[in-house]
């Protein structure tokens, strides 16, 4: 087996997608996951639209930016900013 | 989702469905049962095991109180789903279509254009075939499930579009699943459903008491009282054992359900229950910014949404905005406990509501007609607007939204009232309400001043049409003959209107004398105006009814004249005297102009849609159909005629279906499909069996007639010929097309042996081609008598006319023809014992009949070289460098168009709706149809192809210097 080269290397990099929406196109962003293949799919996640603020965030590990919004179907990634994250401990 | 309960069989029978479909078949599973015993939960199972396995699915419902809503469970299942769609998607759909589709679909608003959607109620089957094309290309990527709940409920354009795709099944990987309550699919729907091997049939029982037990978490002891009182329907024992009602005696299980729930109901806050009563008038699903603002605007509800969520008679959707009710049932009953006047006032907040937000006239209309107090302008305008705009998808409900709009409208405003009436007799009329129609034009005829003589003679033409479809031929004649009586001047404009109506009353009938009186009259007094428009109309209607009776001379005149005529005018002249455009087709079909008709029907075919004016398809459809089955262009005339099928069943107009059977089952007697021919032409002939005569039966028989022929029943076809049209002489069957069904009686003579009755009648055909003198009718002659010297041994004479029979054909470009007609001049050569010329001959034949892909002169003709000692080798339909392009399949050639775009495969996938595996594939094929190695080979190949001057076929090679 392979040893990665550097520490970091052992995780795979977390993005942060906030998508917004506006109030019409609520029904076509939740349409817009059928038939798509994603491993998003069937799990919750914080959304805003029930409150009338038609946003949604996702907390993903993928390859870089390109590959985080390639979990989203396309409507829903062009209507997506994204985020490189990492845990910040607080002072 | 709870656990699925005794339905192995039912899902075993999911699973199969779904094997099929991810082959790339079309299925259809119906589901039905009664209220309550799980249709709904077993399509949830579907749903999830097709999502499971990559598939595409897409879900919609109809709703008891909103069955009214046109396309409403389609636009449940789609409209959201295209909204998310790239738009470059849709727009490769063409502007044809995705125009189309904007009229059916919200979110496809932006592509709606002027002449792009269904204006015309007959036009129904063009949504219908978008939808279709629509439906395949989103099974492009993976397997498409479209799942339809509660049809039972569903609109009747949603019914009309189910009935479409199980005629016409989408050629694709796709499963159009729906449910319906036991005994309440409409009937015409359930009709169609009987197509063995497309349809599985799913009719869900009650569950055993052992089953019920499992579904309500009893033991089977104590579960007994509830099964006895249910029967193991599951909703029904899950709501018993929810609010502990127990069904008294003589009481039915769905009433002490229902009251059960209003029990539940009562339990509720008293802003709980506002909330649940305004949702039960908004909608199953409802959004609850409607429901907020029926029961207190500006105000929060949602404490009362967590009331009735916590208490499980509401629940989520997948849109968090929007909520469903627990059952249809529980929505049902709340809205029949709803007080009267609680359950008015929210209908009129409701529409209240939409009407501030800009709601869709048909939203609003649903609970206006509901609400609206009579004298109420406001409302019947809407309910007015609503109507016309549902009037193309939606003719039965656009009647009865009329019938409330005049209702509601206060006393006067005739404008309104005439506008509103005649909106309501072309609905009526379209779905063949013919009664219903002639009643709202003559309640508008009543209405008109006595000095609006164009309005009142427009009407009184449109009544005696539909009288004339009615069968009152004596009322209309009646009508139109006592209108012309009152006019005050035989010469004036009005005058000429009447008479040409009068000239087609009498074409309806058969009539050919008669209808030559009226159009020369109606031509004289035409001449005598200064009105251009008027006399071109003439004119046209003069041509048409002299090509059927003669002169022919005058036809041609009086055709060349008004096409003359026509072509100066601007599309408003055209528009308002597109009935004149449309008698110069006809008079152009009867004068073997057939590139002129196809011209110039498309061109009434457009303008009979801007100005809505359906009655005109009927005629059209065929006649355009005709021309270009006689030109061997099979491609346009199939896609026309069977829009006319299409557009005539759903008009339920016997008349005109007829009339479009008979001219698609020419079409495939000239491609050579006699089994599709046989079962055509017998439907058409059993339509019209009842009528008493009539251009269409004469038309019906004589198509059978030849059909039978082709099928080899000879003495048959000679019986229903001759008595279809009117015995030996056929003198019902008009103009020179006459001499064409004459000859096939000469041929069908000689076939019998009867060379001495084929030879009387051989001799009229020849007659008559004489008197009406177009090239094809002459074709057909000379050919009847080259049969008839072959039969009788004289070969030279044969020879001779059967090559001139070919010049005069393809004179006519009548490809088929012309190709029979070498038939008759190789067997000539062969009887003259020149076998090496009647090979080369027959080869030619063969290879225009190829070309043109008319199978049954192809096979004739390798059947006689192959009597002759000849091999056939049948060409390929692939080939390489510029003829390969042409065996490309339609997708292979939509990708390889991309390709010259130069997109990459993902594009391509994502432009096409396909995966890239598959956009692969075809282009793999692709590259080995066109005998290249490279995407860069690709584009050049169909470059070329396309290029306008190509070195040695249509212009000089031009060198460019290096």
């Amino acid at each position: 087996m392979e040893t990665p080269a550097r520490v970091e290397d052992l995780f795979m990099a977390q993005y942060i997608i906030h998508h917004k929406h506006d109030p019409a196109e609520c029904a076509a962003s939740m349409a817009a996951w059928h038939g798509f293949s994603s491993p998003l799919r069937g799990r919750t996640t914080p959304s805003a639209c029930l409150f009338g603020g038609h946003q949604t965030w996702w907390r993903v590990e993928a390859d870089d930016a390109n590959d985080a919004l390639d979990l989203l179907p396309h409507f829903v990634s062009s209507r997506a900013d994204v985020f490189r994250v990492e845990e910040l401990m607080v002072p | 989702m709870d656990e699925l309960i005794g339905r192995d069989r039912e899902l075993e029978a999911v699973n199969g469905l779904l094997a099929d479909v991810s082959e790339g078949d079309f299925r259809l599973l119906r589901i039905e049962g009664e209220p309550g015993i799980g249709k709904s939960r077993l399509l949830d199972e579907l749903d999830l095991r097709a999502d499971r396995n990559g598939w595409l699915v897409l879900r919609g419902s109809a709703a008891e109180f909103e069955s009214e809503l046109p396309f409403g469970p389609v636009i449940d299942a789609l409209d959201a789903y295209l909204m998310a769609l790239d738009p470059r998607a849709i727009g490769r759909l063409g502007p044809d279509t995705a125009g189309v589709l904007a009229g059916v679909f919200p979110s496809l608003a932006s592509f709606r254009s002027e002449t792009g959607g269904p204006s015309i109620v007959t036009e129904r089957f063009r949504v219908h075939h978008a939808i279709r094309e629509l439906l395949e290309r989103l099974s492009g990527k993976a397997p498409l499930a479209l799942i339809l709940d509660d049809l039972h409920w569903a609109d009747q354009a949603s019914l009309e579009l189910v009935g479409h795709l199980v005629r016409r099944p989408p050629q694709a990987g796709i499963l159009l699943a729906f449910a319906h309550r036991s005994g309440q699919l409409d009937a015409t729907l359930a009709s169609s459903l009987a197509i063995p091997g497309l349809i599985t049939r799913i009719e869900i029982g009650p569950l055993d008491l052992a089953q019920t037990a499992s579904l309500i978490g009893l033991p089977e002891a104590r579960c007994e009282t509830v099964f006895s009182q249910t029967g193991g329907n599951p909703f029904y024992s899950k709501e018993l054992l929810r609010t502990g009602a127990s069904v008294g005696s003589g009481r039915a299980v769905p009433d002490t359900v229902a009251a059960a729930i209003s029990t539940e109901v009562s339990t509720l806050s008293p802003d709980g229950r506002s909330f649940v009563e305004a949702a039960a008038i908004a909608g199953d699903p409802f959004d609850i910014d409607l429901v907020d603002r029926i029961t207190c605007p500006g105000g929060d509800s949602s404490l009362a949404l967590d009331e009735l969520n916590r208490k499980g008679l509401v629940k989520p959707t997948e849109i968090p905005r929007r909520f469903a009710f627990r059952h249809p049932l529980v929505r049902a009953a709340i809205y029949e406990s709803i007080m009267p006047g609680t359950r008015l006032a929210n209908h009129e907040k409701a529409a209240s509501v939409l009407a501030e937000s800009a709601a869709p006239a048909g939203e609003q209309a649903r609970h206006l007609v509901l609400s609206a107090r009579p004298g109420d302008e406001e409302s019947a305008l809407t309910i007015a607007t609503a109507a016309a705009e549902a009037r193309a998808a939606a003719p039965d409900l656009a009647v009865k939204w009329c019938d409330a709009a005049l209702r509601i409208m206060p006393e006067g405003h005739p404008r309104f009232r005439l506008t509103v009436l005649g909106s309501k007799a072309s609905a009526a009329a379209a779905v063949s309400r013919f009664d219903d129609a002639l009643e709202a034009l003559e309640i508008a005829g009543s209405l008109l001043p006595e000095d609006k003589v164009e309005e009142r003679v427009t009407l009184a033409s449109a009544c005696a049409s539909l009288e004339e479809l009615l069968g009152r031929h004596q009322a209309a004649h009646q009508r139109l003959t006592g209108l012309l009586e009152e006019l005050q001047s035989r010469k004036s404009i009005h005058a000429i209107e009447v008479m040409m109506s009068l000239a087609n009353d009498a074409f309806l009938r058969n009539e050919f004398g008669e209808m030559n009186d009226w159009s020369g009259r109606a031509l004289a007094a035409a001449r005598e105006q200064t009105d251009p428009e008027y006399l071109a109309v003439a004119q046209a209607t003069r041509a048409l009814c002299t090509a059927f009776a003669g002169p022919i001379e005058e036809a041609r005149e009086c055709a060349d004249a008004a096409a003359a005529a026509f072509a100066g005018f601007t599309d408003d002249q055209l528009d308002i005297n597109v009935d004149g455009l449309v008698r110069l087709v006809g008079a152009e079909l009867y004068l073997e102009r057939f590139d002129d008709v196809i011209e110039h029907g498309q061109m009434a075919i457009e303008g009979s849609r801007r100005t809505g004016q359906s009655q005109h398809f009927p005629a059209l459809y065929p006649a355009v159909g005709t021309a270009a089955s006689n030109s061997g262009q099979f491609d346009l005339a199939r896609e026309i005629l069977d829009g006319a099928i299409d557009a005539a069943r759903l008009s339920k107009n016997d008349h005109a279906l007829a009339w479009s059977l008979f001219s698609r089952a020419s079409l495939a007697l000239r491609e050579g499909d006699l089994d599709e021919a046989e079962r055509l032409s017998a439907e058409s002939i059993e339509l019209v069996a009842t009528q008493e005569s009539g251009v269409v039966k004469v038309w019906s028989g004589v198509i059978r007639a030849a059909t039978l022929d082709a099928k080899g029943r000879r003495e048959e076809a000679l019986s229903t010929l001759t008595g279809a049209a009117g015995g030996e002489a056929l003198e019902k069957i008009p103009g020179s097309w006459r001499t064409g069904f004459l000859a096939l009686q000469t041929e069908i003579l000689i076939a019998l042996r009867k060379e001495e009755d084929a030879a009387r009648v051989c001799l009229l055909a020849e007659e008559r081609a004489t008197e009406f003198d177009n090239p094809l009718a002459r074709a057909h002659a000379l050919r009847a008598r080259s049969s008839l010297g072959l039969a009788t041994g004289d070969t030279a004479l044969a020879l001779g006319k059967a090559r001139e029979s070919v010049v005069l054909a393809e004179a006519a470009r009548a490809p088929v023809d012309a190709g029979f007609a070498r038939i008759a001049v190789g067997a000539s050569l062969a009887g003259e014992g020149l076998p090496e010329e009647a090979i080369a001959e027959l080869e030619a034949a063969l290879e225009g009949f190829t070309r043109l892909g008319a199978i049954r002169g192809q096979k004739l003709c390798e059947q006689m070289l192959r009597g002759m000692g000849k091999t056939i080798y049948r060409r390929s339909t692939a080939g390489s460098g510029e003829s390969g392009v042409e065996s490309l399949t339609q997708r292979e050639r939509e990708i390889a168009d991309l390709v010259v775009d130069r997109q990459t495969n993902r594009e391509i996938a994502e432009t096409l709706f396909l995966s890239q595996k598959t956009v692969e594939t075809h282009l793999r094929n692709i590259f080995a149809k066109l005998g290249v190695s490279s995407r860069v080979e690709v584009a050049r190949t169909l470059e070329k192809q396309s290029a306008p001057n190509r070195p040695g076929q249509y212009g000089p090679e031009i060198r460019v210097a290096p």
